[in-house]
């Protein structure tokens, strides 16, 4: 039978979730489809690249020479080459403690840019994924902070805020100890013109550039915080009207945080914010902005995204168990066979089932186009050791660094000398007032002996 | 012997009415024929492939030269392609007793006509199939 080619639906409505056990090749298969709908005019957001902290692979173009050359025997001459050089905007969030030096990047091609955020973009529920549920108290403390503190407030005057006389009592919260002093020691948080603010809007308009948030220097326990912080902010600017709406969030490895059977976790609580978080952006961001993620068993998220995907692709699912969670709702609406749901038990890893929103029939893919990019691989390790090998091309960030440090001592001198010219005036007030005192006593005096 | 020289915009105009019409070649066996009567098959599935496309494209007018280039071509194989349709439908319609026989005499025409034969498959192969252009930027596999 002759061969068909296979694109995937456009455009997208819903979302896109890739099933399958690892190894499988789930996260290639997915990424070549989110790479299918950038050629399309979405803007790509990869906001998590794994435990292996793969997104930042988009800036290299995949070196598996034999899949590509195998695939052209299959489906004839390529129009151009597999591989590809993508433009890439490289995030790194500021941390200050543990930034290097210098960070990747390959001009014009790929930009790296340190970002911090304005501190009062941020809301209880931004919050919560660091701290868990936010109570009416911590809302009520926050929002005085917001009221008191002026909007190009430093970090450093956040943190003084605490020590203020009326505010130390808050110093026991963890309000202030796991979320405002930890981030404001980092210089993360910011005041509103600090010139490293991330700018969502401008940053959409660039859909040609995919954009990667890369967590190398992010301490574990602030990635969830800052997926959701990303995430939230695309929801309400799409909802708003503010971008457009052709936007895909990518998640790699979707059940390191929304497996719900974790609850013993330590950070059980926050993974559950984000989560939930997840999930609405799931049901109600649908229009504009969509989700790609990849999650070995369908069990993990169950309930959480099901009937969501506007495209559901299955790749080897050895347990039964995963298989009847991933197929036995298709199998009832008559989309799938029992026969070929025993396939997917064993099935070549260049094969994946697919099936679109609107398709009658799941589909067996015979054989997926590769990535155009690279994934990780055990004999090439993480990124930062293969971005060295291949390209070496660094920006030296100590100049930001200490910008940013300068501008803090600037302030922190600038409210010095308001605090003192402020003290100076009410010293002279008092002293102008003692002194009208003192002339009508006399005046007084003289009055009475006038008299 | 006469080839099939043909030009890209003749390649690509027979590729579209071969898709259109969906006239198909089994690449499969084209190369990979595993005895003499596959191969026998295949030569004939290429001739006849050719003959019906020719028939077609005469009655365009952008393709009658394509067409008449074709008809050309085919006519050195005329004779050959005679004598191997008779013997594979004598050996496809016989008796088992008799298939050897048949296997036999096509071995023979094989092996004197090994030429032309493989000519012949080789020059249908390109134009048979779809002359791909996959595009990565627009698809993203087959099914």
């Amino acid at each position: 039978m002759v061969s068909k080619i296979w694109k995937p639906p456009k455009p997208l409505d819903g979302h896109i979730f890739c099933y399958g056990r690892t190894g499988s090749g789930k996260t290639f298969k997915m990424i070549a489809i989110v790479q299918y709908y950038f050629e399309h005019g979405y803007k790509i957001w990869d906001l998590y690249g794994g435990k292996r902290r793969e997104g930042s692979f988009w800036c290299i173009p995949s070196d598996e020479n034999k899949l590509w050359d195998d695939f052209e025997k299959e489906v004839g001459i390529l129009k151009e080459p597999g591989p590809k050089e993508y433009k890439v905007n490289l995030y790194f969030p500021f941390f200050n403690s543990s930034l290097p030096d210098k960070v990747p990047e390959l001009l014009p091609r790929i930009k790296s840019n340190l970002f911090t955020i304005y501190w009062k973009d941020l809301a209880p529920e931004h919050i919560s994924v660091l701290i868990g549920e936010v109570t009416e108290n911590q809302k009520r403390i926050w929002e005085k902070m917001k009221k008191d503190l002026a909007d190009n407030s430093t970090p450093q005057e956040l943190i003084e805020w605490f020590r203020e006389r009326n505010n130390k009592k808050f110093k026991h919260n963890p309000l202030y100890y796991n979320f405002v002093e930890p981030l404001c020691k980092e210089k993360l948080l910011q005041g509103k013109y600090c010139k490293t603010n991330i700018n969502f809007i401008e940053e959409s308009k660039e859909k040609d550039r995919v954009f990667v948030l890369n967590e190398d220097y992010t301490p574990i326990k602030y990635r969830m915080f800052l997926m959701s912080y990303i995430a939230n902010n695309l929801y309400n600017l799409v909802n708003n009207e503010k971008i457009h709406h052709k936007n895909i969030m990518v998640f790699r490895e979707m059940n390191l945080f929304m497996k719900v059977q974790d609850e013993a976790s330590q950070d059980a609580k926050q993974k559950q914010q984000l989560r939930n978080e997840i999930s609405d952006i799931a049901r109600y961001g649908r229009s504009g902005l969509h989700l790609a993620g990849d999650t070995q068993s369908p069990a993990e998220v169950k309930g959480i995204v099901e009937g969501q995907q506007d495209l559901l692709c299955i790749n080897e699912l050895p347990g039964a168990r995963d298989r009847e969670e991933a197929c036995e709702r298709l199998r009832k609406d008559g989309k799938i066979s029992r026969k070929q749901i025993a396939y997917i038990g064993s099935m070549p890893v260049e094969q994946m089932v697919v099936l679109g929103r609107y398709d009658k029939n799941a589909k067996l893919l015979k054989r997926v186009q590769p990535p155009r990019t690279m994934g990780w691989k055990r004999n090439t390790g993480q990124f930062q050791k293969v971005w060295k090998n291949k390209y070496n091309s660094y920006k030296d960030i100590r100049d930001i660094k200490n910008e940013i440090l300068q501008r803090e001592k600037e302030r922190e001198h600038l409210l010095k000398e308001e605090q003192e010219l402020s003290k100076e005036k009410e010293l002279k007030s008092k002293e102008d007032f003692n002194k009208e005192e003192e002339f009508d006593e006399e005046d007084f005096k003289l009055g009475a002996d006038d008299i | 012997m006469m080839e099939l020289n043909l030009t890209e915009e003749e390649e690509n105009a027979i590729s579209e009415e071969a898709r259109d019409r969906k006239f198909r070649i089994r690449t499969d066996k084209y190369i990979y024929a595993i005895d003499s009567v596959e191969e026998v098959k295949t030569f004939i599935d290429a001739y006849k492939f050719l003959d019906i496309l020719a028939d077609n494209l005469r009655r365009k007018e952008k393709t009658e030269a394509v067409a008449a280039k074709i008809r050309n071509y085919l006519q050195q194989f005329d004779n050959i392609y005679k004598i191997l349709i008779d013997l594979y439908c004598e050996y496809d319609d016989g008796l088992e007793t008799g298939k050897y026989y048949y296997k036999e005499k096509m071995r023979e025409c094989l092996a004197k006509e090994k030429e032309k034969i493989k000519t012949l498959i080789n020059d249908v192969y390109p134009i048979g199939r779809k002359i791909s252009k996959y595009d990565p930027s627009d698809s993203s596999g087959l099914y």
